[in-house]
């Protein structure tokens, strides 16, 4: 079974590509059809954010283990403009492209773990994790 | 006449086999490939660099080979992804009129900007054509709907309002509602049903339309 899922992210076809494949990987790794469909929104919205205000950037997707359990741990990462008020970002419906909103604030909600590092010009980090729900 | 001493000689012959190795190197250099190494028949000092220069551009040729192999394979695909790219482009968005003014629009597949656009399109042009009041948009084969998918619904509903016609939503899977509740999208001001029948039920409500069984002659 496969335990890393890496995609480079340039162009909106990458944010389905990245999304379908983390989503794979979920599915391998025994998550809900629920679940399933959270990972792959996260993906998405992450992965378009990338696309939107950095350009470029990178989808990593790796199985972790703690304890007994089992989570998939996602992170988006990019080298672009980065993020001014990281606070006012997270806010639903706050965006500077005239959409919806970043989905950061749904992300943090559909994942168990939420972390998110930026600054102007040191780019931007989402690191979010889900664990496998025990029967 | 002076005599050349073995000194003079010895410096010509090193001059002359250094000349015509530097030539080689410099056509290779340029590209030309077609030159090769002149390997005398008496071995001398110059004898084992100029077999290993023979070699090197032999390994040099056969890397060329290949490289431009791969070129064209990498070429081949790159054309056969974009003729892809266009094909699943250009998969029509169908709008349907299942009703007078009634009309279904399936949606399938991931919406990306590019297709949203002709999505609205083809949806306006629709309604236009049908003069459509409500339209019912299915979203059952759309498999992630994030804020971008879910913005360009909003869009796409609005602008059929400025047309005049009502939209529905259906096909919205439990999984898809609970993404959307969790990004936090405001979709209140949108109409959504279970499914296409709950969709044309809506429809027939709105038109002031019953479906009612046929009256039998006994």
């Amino acid at each position: 079974m496969t335990e890393t899922v890496q995609v480079k992210v340039a162009a909106e076809a990458d944010v389905y590509v990245a999304a379908h494949q983390v989503k794979a990987l979920a599915r391998q790794m025994g998550f809900n059809e629920a679940d399933q469909t959270r990972v792959e929104t996260v993906i998405s919205e992450l992965a378009r954010n990338i696309v939107l205000y950095a350009g470029e950037g990178a989808i990593k997707a790796q199985v972790v283990a703690q304890d007994k359990r089992r989570g998939l741990r996602i992170q988006a990462f990019d080298y672009g403009p980065g993020i001014v008020d990281i606070e006012q970002a997270m806010k639903d419906g706050y965006t500077t492209s005239g959409g919806l909103g970043s989905g950061l604030g749904g992300a943090k909600r559909m994942m168990d773990e939420f972390h998110i590092e930026s600054a102007p010009g040191r780019g931007t980090q989402v690191t979010v994790l889900k664990w496998l729900r025990q029967p | 006449m002076t005599e050349k001493t073995d000194r003079d000689q010895y410096k010509e012959f090193v001059k002359e086999r250094l000349k015509s190795l530097l030539s080689v190197v410099q056509s290779v250099s340029a590209g030309d490939f077609s030159v090769r190494v002149e390997i005398p028949e008496k071995e001398d000092e110059f004898t084992a660099l100029s077999v290993e220069l023979e070699r090197m551009i032999d390994d040099l040729i056969e890397a060329n080979r290949v490289g431009e192999g791969r070129m064209a394979r990498l070429q081949a695909a790159v054309e056969e992804k974009e003729r892809l790219l266009k094909t699943v482009g250009e998969l029509s968005s169908p709008v349907i009129q299942v009703w007078e003014n009634v009309l279904v629009m399936p949606l399938v597949g991931a919406i990306d900007s590019a297709r949203a656009t002709r999505i609205t399109e083809d949806l306006l042009t629709g309604i236009t054509k049908y003069q459509a009041e409500i339209v019912i948009i299915d979203i059952t084969g759309v498999p992630v709907v994030d804020t971008s998918v879910a913005n360009h619904l909003i869009q796409t509903i609005k602008a059929a309002a400025l047309l005049g016609a009502k939209c529905v939503v259906v096909g919205i899977s439990s999984e898809v509602a609970q993404s959307l509740i969790s990004l936090g999208v405001d979709l209140s001001g949108m109409v959504t049903r279970s499914n296409l029948q709950a969709g044309v039920r809506y429809a027939m409500e709105m038109m002031g339309l019953e479906v009612v069984p046929q009256k039998r002659e006994r």
